[in-house]
């Protein structure tokens, strides 16, 4: 018997041996070497310009390639000192004086100084160009008017270069949470002389964020960008901060939310843009630590194109709105830990509670769609629900359908497309109904009410109410914090009625970590600065 | 010969058939899948559309024999409806190219010539297409759901059935019978729709029986990149692109749907292959 084992030693051996040798590397454990950091970001970035890029795609590129004045706190969100070093308030709050680090530079080696500043930002209120967040700039003195063309002098507007690196910005009001707003991407500088260099500041197109041609300021670059396939940024070692940046690069990847979670099994993906539901779901009731699922700003809601009919009826808007139970969508479809949305704004931007939240009523909202024409929902047109592709938005628009078909007795058709398309749709307000989340951008209600001021370019349902954007204004000049919230809650109240949203989930950000990302923390807004993210294998 | 001791080349082709043992196999299982599409109805007590979303998806139990799918709608409903349409749009868009292809392939054949090389070429810079782009390309075009589907389908099948009654006519044509009835003056028309035709008819019926199932393919394939049918309506491609998302969760949801697709597609292709052999006329002139 111990012959006949001994006699198997030699070819236990060389099966040993040969597991050894055939035991590949993942990119993930190779990355420990090189340190380079693997995301999945969801879909292909329709813009690198931190101006003109809307959505999670192109922006989780953008924190890696730029850096505005101040920068966010990887962890908990104070803004902490970016391209400015410090920087003083007035008396009367009006007024800000950002002092910029002589150290900081572009990509290319030039200094970043206060002129960038200017030039960004008259870019940004340049109405040709279309920046989607442009209206982030009007507590700016005389942003709106400029961006309005009522004032064609930028010098009037309440941004100045006092020298090289000062720079000063004068408010309309006194906005206490300016300092939050500026680490928003679309804050960031871009630097002038690569931009007129490809052509003209104000055209959206500009070939400037080519790779080759991007020029950047944050502590990573451009390397190289293909398509649907892969986006690289390196190391900038002209950052100012470049010592403690650890990470050598950044491969962004632009996968399928189904791809990224097989990608990341396998080992080629560090974070995830999100996670496939049913997948989510097992990995929670295993406590699996690679799971990451925190609350976000974040409202899963339907956009309604408020200028073609059957939708131009706001009783027609309120009916669809009141026929969903949300509730039943969010714990069967969205993760369970995400809360149905009877309102626009979750209770996690700054303790929101809503004044009117919208409830299932079906007799309510048939004696609406009743009332604008469709008893019992005869002559109503079918409507087409616009949705990007991933298995939770077709769920989400078939249960929808079968919801207001089952109450309401009207054909919706869920129509399916990819991301760039939807975003092309969306502009043209080329839909009827339009699938949208949307991530606050800073912790106040005003970040989410604000989508759907009648100036906002997001806002594409075309719809325009002068006494809803009467009270965000008002809001913005409140001082006394329980008027101004009254004022918040008063103009979501509004929002809900003439219904040109329908809210449908605030859900968690559910995203697969790997163990050896470090200096990474889920947030509120979804942000993620890389200075201070390294990996270590786990012990 | 005599009439009575001889049998008709129908009955003959239906005795072959029945030797041939997978095709019989194949059409009892068709029978059976297509009986079931066909009484879906009265079988369940479950609509296609009906969500039971606090349900959710959970495996074969009593309520529900093949379990549900996310939505908590019953899969065996959604398999048979789906069914449905995968049948329909196959045996439609079949016709559809039995319809423009058996003519325009016999005219084509028939009249020869000129007008035999300008149909031709027409159908080969057709075919030269990319199959599948010109098919998504058309339901662009189009529109979504089920009858710009059966018609984009149609459109690029035809071709193939085109090309094979032309060569089968050609072949015909040239045979006594219709040298003979030419001589005795009946007309082209005539020619064609009692001599030529009939003729071809064992051919074309093997070439649709195996249309069929590649059209069903098809349309799933259109299903699984989402250009298929509208929801809630379903069909086995659109099943199968459903359930491979959550082939670990839920497997069920791929698995019967593609034991049904697959068992139909099976048949059809022996069936096909026995019909082949049973309706080949050089095998009776071997015997």
């Amino acid at each position: 018997m111990l012959k006949k084992t001994t006699k198997l030693i030699p070819y236990l051996a060389i099966f040993l041996v040969g597991a050894a040798c055939s035991k590949k590397t993942t990119p993930v454990e190779e990355a420990l070497e090189t340190q380079t950091l693997l995301v999945g970001i969801g879909g292909d970035p329709q813009s690198l310009d931190p101006h003109v890029a809307v959505g999670a795609p192109g922006k989780t590129v953008i924190w890696g390639l730029f850096e505005g004045l101040l920068t966010q706190h990887p962890q908990n969100l104070p803004p902490v000192p970016g391209v400015a070093e410090s920087w003083d308030v007035s008396a009367d709050g009006k007024t800000y004086t950002f002092f910029l680090r002589e150290n900081a530079r572009w990509s290319n080696g030039d200094p970043v100084t206060a002129h960038d500043f200017v030039f960004s930002y008259e870019r940004i209120l340049s109405k040709e160009l279309g920046a989607p967040q442009a209206y982030s700039l009007f507590i700016i003195k005389n942003a709106q008017a400029y961006y309005d063309k009522a004032l064609t002098d930028f010098t009037k507007v309440g941004v100045t270069a006092l020298d090289e690196h000062t720079l000063e910005i004068e408010l309309n009001n006194p906005t206490p949470y300016f300092l939050d707003l500026l680490i928003q991407s679309i804050f960031f500088p871009v630097h002038k002389a690569t931009i007129l260099k490809h052509g003209d500041p104000k055209n959206p197109n500009n070939p400037w964020t080519r790779p080759g041609h991007l020029v950047s300021n944050g502590p990573f670059m451009l390397k190289s960008r293909k398509t649907n396939d892969e986006i690289i940024a390196t190391k900038n070692p002209l950052y100012w901060d470049a010592e403690h940046v650890r990470l050598n690069e950044i491969h962004f990847l632009p996968m399928s939310v189904e791809a990224e979670e097989h990608a990341f099994r396998a080992g080629q993906l560090h974070l995830t843009y999100w996670v496939p539901e049913a997948k989510a779901q097992k990995l929670l009731e295993q406590k699996s630590p690679e799971l990451v699922s925190e609350p976000a700003l974040i409202v899963y809601h339907y956009c309604l194109n408020t200028r073609k009919p059957p939708l131009d009826d706001k009783r027609v808007r309120k009916a669809l709105s009141l026929a969903i139970d949300r509730e039943k969508i969010t714990k069967a479809i969205i993760l369970s830990q995400g809360k149905p949305a009877y309102n626009f704004v979750p209770y996690e931007a700054g303790n929101f509670i809503s004044s009117a939240p919208v409830k299932e009523d079906i007799e309510e909202a048939k004696r609406l769609l009743a009332e604008a024409g469709y008893p019992n929902g005869e002559g109503f047109p079918p409507i087409e629900i616009l949705y990007n592709t991933a298995e939770t938005h077709r769920k989400v628009a078939e249960a929808v359908q079968e919801m207001w078909h089952k109450n309401l007795n009207i054909n919706a058709l869920p129509e399916n497309q990819e991301w760039k398309v939807l975003l092309a749709r969306r502009n043209t307000r080329d839909f009827q109904v339009v699938r949208t989340s949307w991530i606050a951008h800073y912790v106040d209600p005003n970040a989410l009410l604000e989508l759907y001021l009648s100036d906002s370019p997001i806002n594409e349902s075309g719809w325009e109410n002068a006494q809803y954007d009467a009270l965000i204004k008002q809001a913005a000049t409140e001082r006394n914090l329980s008027k101004r919230r009254a004022l918040m809650q008063e103009a979501e109240a509004l929002l809900l009625d003439e219904a040109p949203v329908i809210p449908i989930s605030f859900y968690n950000m559910t995203q697969l970590k790997h163990q050896s990302v470090r200096g990474w923390y889920p947030n509120l807004l979804c942000t993620h600065p890389y200075n201070d993210i390294y990996l270590q294998a786990s012990k | 010969m005599n009439e009575a001791d001889s049998i008709s080349p129908w009955a003959q082709s239906w005795y072959r058939l029945k030797q041939h043992r997978m095709a019989m196999l194949g059409l009892i299982l068709l029978s059976i899948i297509g009986l079931l599409c066909l009484i879906a109805p009265w079988l369940t007590s479950y609509t296609y559309r009906e969500q039971n979303i606090d349900l959710g998806a959970i495996p074969p139990c009593a309520e529900h024999w093949l379990g549900t799918d996310t939505l908590g709608r019953d899969l065996f409903t959604r398999i048979l409806y789906g069914g449905r349409i995968s049948f329909m749009v196959g045996l439609i868009a079949t016709a559809v190219s039995l319809l423009i292809g058996v003519p325009y392939g016999a005219l084509s054949g028939y009249l020869g010539g000129r007008t035999d090389r300008f149909m031709m070429r027409v159908v080969e810079i057709i075919y030269s297409l990319p199959y599948t782009i010109f098919v998504i390309l058309l339901m662009v075009v189009v529109g979504r759901g089920l009858l710009p589907l059966l018609l984009a389908i149609g459109a690029v099948e035809w071709l193939a059935m085109a090309r094979l009654v032309r060569g089968q006519v050609l072949a015909v044509k040239e045979q006594e019978f219709v040298q003979a009835a030419h001589v005795l003056g009946q007309s082209n028309f005539k020619i064609l729709s009692k001599h030529i035709i009939p003729n071809v008819l064992g051919t074309v019926i093997v070439c649709a029986t195996l249309t069929v199932p590649s059209v069903m393919l098809l349309e799933s394939f259109l299903s699984f990149l989402g250009l298929g049918i509208q929801a809630p309506m379903t069909s086995w491609g659109d099943l199968i692109k459903d359930g491979v998302v959550t082939l670990e969760e839920y497997p069920w949801m791929l698995i019967f749907p593609s034991i049904f697709f697959s068992v139909t597609l099976f048949s059809l292709n022996f069936l096909g292959d026995g019909l082949r052999d049973a309706l080949d006329p050089r095998v009776e002139a071997a015997r």
